[in-house]
């Protein structure tokens, strides 16, 4: 589950973050908690993706409040699904460069790396290479199977958040 | 209800909480000291037994300790002594031989457990380091969590803490939890990612973990919690390996080089005991230590409950706690974590809830807890009993009753404390029969179990079944006996007075009644644990072969038999030796009956009072008629040869007649207490517990009175036949200045006949009532000068037991003091010599026949000799010696008219070297397992498998014949053996 050296961790965490922000539909609440520690999580799943996403930490139980179950959290899933889905852009696509990443992605070309709030703008620029139906219908699907596989969601509700993650006017298929 | 009234409620709550987090504060400390005191004391066992293993004691040994033993035979030659003084002699010459090693091995046990409790502190004070590496603990920045920040800090000071803790943030535990950790000054809370979430989707959720939080600094849970883990993986890492690794292989340290495994059976079994007792203290200090995390997280979830506003956000929090937990520190098939789980760190989440609804139960103890704390002190105590008994020497037995006398008040305080904790819900009822019952043996058993699976046991078969199973079985049955006896006292005085007491009187009442059952049942588990350490003096009765007058008459015979056997029984004796039991028996009725005195308007208490002396009074006076009768009895049976003082009183002649007259009086009074006793047992209904001591004290009073009217009454008829002149005087019948001996004599055998008759009088009458149910009787008046003239005669009655215990008290302190050292001393070796290197005599080489065998030994206070032929043995050139049996050799004696026989099969080898006229044998394996056979009259009375255990002995050979001899002067048994070669 380690990220490819080939892939930027920064681009990867960019990405994950525009998929959070886009998650803010289906989940409000969930994901203005999570904006409060993006960064800290983010830093936990480069260091040790697997321990990030399996969510136990260990460390002896003595004087912990109990045995409470993982939460579920989106950020850790998201990273992970953003690594796969930068994977599947620079293969697929031919768009090697960082920058040609983020102009398919629609993500907004910020300085300091850090997404625009609204990515829309970027999306509608003609310049800018599009993805075509059936690969965001790949992408989208590569983000509802990480949120089964890694966050153990029911596949529907995997579906809507990869369908508000990703857009279903862009690949044409409403979620189930 | 009003704004006001739930203010009300609240503080009352609160309270309450406060109340109980306090009594629990205690509880769990003791609790916390046991489990560090039982790890420790396993550290004890593990450095002896490292430190026999080293180099530098086989030195000592070679240069200090065997030469002196070798001399004490020399020594002790010249001064012509008995064979018991011989014994006595011999053994306090061997403990002064030993000193060297003894303080050796004190020096490396201090220096070892010193090195362990610094690798303690090493790893306590690492422990953030390690917590914050292995679970990747970071910071909680300020930068976008000022506002979380500043909401802990509000909590912390909420909490009442000094200062707020360092807040860290486990970045990897997706969970909402938080945990508790750091060093004085410097504690930290760190939150799960999870938890921090939390933060802006439940508030109130995410306040009622970091209260929980904050509890467990509160209640300094931090530094017992860590330290307690700390001992434990140091006690781990430092000695087990070296344990493990000298039980494989015992030369491990002395000749690393040469690796050997014993195929001897003797060895496994002692290394699977070994390995046995490690597991099992592994296991009982990882259970234990679990079991008290647990209390703790329910004292924080008080505590923190109590800090909450009425949200009830910790309940939900805790309510929504899934259980079985779905994390597992260990690959448990997730079926099974439910039964793991209640062994766990945390408790189960209705439990905590429970916990917060009613704070009285964190204080109620459980039957698993008591057996427990049981099982934990049995570890520290025997662990550490045969360290601390070497190097107390001469001052053994007083070392162990002492050593055993803080864990009795551990226990019984224990007990006691419990049994009142569950009478809680339901005052004036007392706590439940069943509680009563399984507490009291819960205790007990947890103690009896932790012997056999101590360390010690493993290593020294001490504290186990050294002697034998019926034996442990008797132990254990007395101390079963004696803490269901302190929890029927307790619980019969508790419902009594929680009858009618009222709050603050009730909280005094509690803690006399605690005390008393403390100072009373306290040193009576210490004089038990003597008894019954190493031979078990409890099994020790003397009941015949013992010189006498009188023999030809075949009753007196068995009667002077028996009265010797009594007045020579340790555990009587040895207690009749202490003012314990006068003062207990009289505290366990003067206690209650002061107690009762001040609070009850209903009379049916001092009527009880006064029936059960009355009792009392009767079969005193039936004692004392029995005094008069006694001694015409004896003149109508017994002839004048028979009734006469032997002119020298000694060893040979020690149950002359007056001295089976007095015993014979002291069982009849005993038996009478005993009778009295059985009556007020089976007419009281309640009480009992106290009644009967009252009642056994009162007829032990008036019967040493009649002691001396027997005394008197012989006196005046001429009974015994004497050189001394008799005569009749008055002052004959008044007590002496041994009175105070005669009525602890007499008190003291009372209570042991009473006791088992008095319970069994009390169950037969339960029965009784049972089957024919009687209507409760009507509250009864007492008359007020009646009353007044019960509680002078009683305050009388007790005044006097208790000034003859304190006028005892010098005779008692010279009982226990041991007598003064022998003027006999081993030369020391001559430095200027050096040490003989190991040799091998070329005599012995070859095998060689026993054609005689004697062994002269003691078989109770009867000499034996056993006299046997035929074993083999034979010394070989390489150094090896063999003992062998063939198909048996019969050792035989007379012992007491009766033909005892021991038959061994198998047989032994050793390795063996020679030193300036001795046999030295290490490394001994049974060669051919074997058995050694008791047979007595012919028939079998016990069969023990051959073990591998040879003595070194002395030895003179010349040509084809061989003499060997006694080499340890210490044992207590001598023997001689002519061998020819063949």
């Amino acid at each position: 589950m380690k990220a490819r050296q080939s892939t930027d961790q920064h681009l990867v965490a960019e990405v994950a973050y525009a998929m959070l922000q886009r998650a803010a539909a289906v989940e409000p609440a969930q994901v203005m908690a999570e904006r409060r520690v993006f960064d800290v999580l983010r830093a936990a799943y480069f260091a040790d993706p697997h321990r990030a996403l399996s969510g136990a930490d260990g460390g002896g139980d003595q004087l912990k409040f109990g045995l409470p179950g993982v939460e579920e959290l989106l950020t850790p899933v998201f990273l992970a699904a953003s690594a796969e889905v930068v994977a599947y852009v620079v293969d697929r696509c031919s768009a090697a460069s960082r920058r040609g990443v983020r102009r398919l992605l629609g993500l907004p070309m910020e300085p300091d790396g850090r997404p625009a709030e609204e990515p829309d703008a970027v999306a509608d620029d003609p310049a800018v290479p599009q993805l075509t139906g059936e690969q965001w219908a790949q992408v989208r699907s590569i983000v509802a199977q990480a949120l089964v596989r890694y966050a153990k969601m029911s596949p529907q509700r995997a579906d809507l958040i990869a369908a508000a993650v990703v857009g279903d006017g862009i690949t044409g298929v409403p979620p189930q | 209800m009003t704004a006001t009234a739930d203010e009300d409620v609240g503080r009352r709550r609160a309270v309450r909480r406060s109340a109980s987090a306090r009594s629990l504060r205690p509880w769990t400390d003791i609790r916390f000291a046991t489990l560090i005191a039982a790890v420790l004391a396993s550290s004890v066992v593990a450095l002896s037994v490292i430190h026999v293993a080293t180099p530098s004691l086989e030195r000592l040994n070679r240069e200090r300790v065997d030469p002196c033993l070798d001399g004490i035979t020399a020594a002790v030659a010249p001064l012509r002594l008995t064979f018991s003084d011989s014994v006595l002699v011999r053994g306090w010459l061997t403990n002064q031989c030993m000193e060297p090693f003894f303080h050796q091995q004190a020096k490396w046990v201090g220096l070892g457990l010193l090195a362990q409790l610094v690798l303690a502190g090493m790893l306590y004070a690492l422990h953030p380091w390690w917590l914050g590496r292995r679970r990747r603990l970071t910071r909680l920045a300020s930068a976008g969590n000022a506002d979380v920040l500043a909401e802990l800090d509000g909590l912390a000071r909420q909490a009442g803490l000094p200062r707020p803790p360092l807040w860290l943030l486990a970045p990897y535990a997706g969970t909402h939890g938080g945990q508790a950790f750091g060093l004085p000054r410097r504690r930290r809370v760190c939150l799960d990612v999870g938890l921090l979430l939390r933060y802006d989707t439940d508030r109130a959720g995410f306040r009622a973990v970091i209260r929980h939080e904050l509890g467990h600094l509160h209640n300094r849970d931090v530094d017992r919690t860590y330290l307690t883990i700390a001992i434990w993986w140091s006690f781990v890492a430092s000695l087990v390996a070296p344990l493990i690794a000298l039980s494989l292989n015992p030369d491990v340290l002395r000749r690393p080089q040469q690796w050997s495994w014993s195929g001897d059976p003797a060895s496994s079994r002692e290394l699977l005991h070994r390995l046995v007792a490690l597991l099992f203290l592994t296991a009982v200090v990882y259970l234990a230590r679990n079991a008290i995390l647990r209390s703790r997280e329910l004292h924080a979830d008080v505590v923190a409950a109590g800090w909450e506003s009425t949200d009830g956000a910790l309940r939900r929090v805790v309510r929504s706690l899934p259980w079985p937990p779905q994390v597992s520190r260990f690959p448990v098939p997730r079926r099974w974590r439910g039964y793991g789980a209640h062994l766990g760190t945390h408790p189960d989440p209705r439990r905590r809830v429970a916990a917060m609804d009613d704070p009285d139960r964190l204080a109620r103890t459980s039957g698993w807890e008591l057996a427990g704390l049981g099982l934990v002190t049995a570890l520290v105590l025997n662990n550490i009993s045969l360290f601390v008994g070497n190097l107390m020497g001469r001052y053994l037995v007083i070392g162990l009753v002492l050593l055993a006398l803080p864990a009795g008040a551990l226990l019984v305080g224990a007990l006691v404390s419990a049994l009142r904790q569950v009478d809680a819900p339901h005052r004036g009822q007392g706590p439940s029969r069943r509680d009563a019952v399984l507490l009291p043996i819960a205790v007990a058993a947890g103690f009896a179990t932790g012997g056999p699976l101590s360390l010690l046991a493993a290593d020294t078969n001490l504290g186990g079944f050294a002697a034998g199973p019926v034996a442990f079985a008797v132990n254990t049955t007395l101390l079963v006996t004696g803490f269901l006896l302190i929890s029927a006292w307790t619980r019969s005085v508790g419902r009594s007075l929680d009858e009618s007491s009222t709050g603050g009187h009730r909280a005094v009442s509690a803690r006399v009644v605690t005390a008393t059952a403390v100072a009373v049942g306290a040193p009576m588990f210490a004089l038990w644990y003597f008894y019954g350490y190493g031979t078990n003096l409890f099994m020790t009765f003397h009941g015949q072969g013992w010189p006498a007058t009188g023999w030809a008459i075949e009753w007196y015979s068995t009667l002077a038999d028996t009265i010797g056997g009594l007045y020579v029984y340790q555990p009587l004796l040895r207690t009749r030796q202490t003012p314990l039991a006068s003062l207990g028996m009289v505290l366990l009725w003067a206690v209650p009956a002061v107690l009762l005195s001040r609070r009850h308007r209903d009379s049916r208490q001092s009527v009880c009072f006064r029936r059960a002396a009355a009792v009392g009074a009767i079969a005193g006076l039936v004692a004392v008629i029995a005094a008069i009768a006694i001694p015409y009895a004896a003149q109508a049976v017994l002839p004048t040869d028979v009734r006469r003082i032997p002119d020298e009183i000694n060893d040979e002649v020690l149950l002359h007649f007056p001295f089976v007259h007095m015993g014979t009086y002291l069982a009849v009074a005993a038996l009478l207490q005993a009778v009295a006793a059985a009556v007020v047992a089976a007419m009281a209904t309640r009480l009992r517990p106290v009644l009967v001591p009252l009642t056994v004290t009162t007829t032990a009073v008036l019967s040493t009175a009649g002691l001396y009217v027997s005394w008197a009454v012989s006196s005046c008829i001429n009974l015994v036949a004497s050189s001394k002149t008799n005569s009749c005087r008055p002052m004959l019948f008044l007590p002496d200045e041994h009175v105070d001996v005669h009525l602890h004599f007499i008190l003291v055998w009372g209570a042991a006949a009473a006791i088992p008759v008095a319970l069994i009088s009390a169950g037969i009458a339960a029965l009784w009532r049972r089957l024919r149910p009687t209507p409760p009787t009507a509250p009864v008046t007492d008359r007020h000068h009646r009353r007044r003239l019960a509680a002078g005669v009683l305050g009388a009655l007790g005044t006097l037991v208790i000034a003859a215990a304190a006028v005892a008290v010098p005779d008692n302190i010279d009982d226990w003091t041991p007598g003064a050292a022998p003027s006999v001393a081993v030369a020391p070796p001559d430095p200027g010599q050096p040490p003989s290197a190991p040799t091998i005599d070329p005599c012995l080489i070859g095998t060689w026949r026993e054609t005689s065998h004697r062994t002269d030994t003691a078989i109770g206070f009867d000499p034996a000799r056993f006299t046997s032929s035929g074993t083999i043995q034979t010394f070989t050139a390489e150094g090896v010696a063999t003992l062998d049996t063939g198909t048996g050799v019969t050792e035989t004696a007379i012992v007491g008219g009766h033909l005892v026989e021991v038959i061994t099969t198998g047989s032994i080898t050793a390795r063996y070297h020679t030193d300036n006229g001795v046999i030295r044998y290490d490394d001994e394996k049974v060669a051919r397992a074997g058995t050694v056979t008791i047979k007595v009259n012919g028939s079998v009375r016990g069969e023990d498998p051959l073990t591998a255990d040879l003595s070194d002995e002395r030895y003179a050979c010349s040509g084809d014949t061989l003499r060997q001899i006694n080499g340890e002067p210490s044992m207590s048994s001598q023997y001689a053996v002519e061998l020819n070669r063949t």
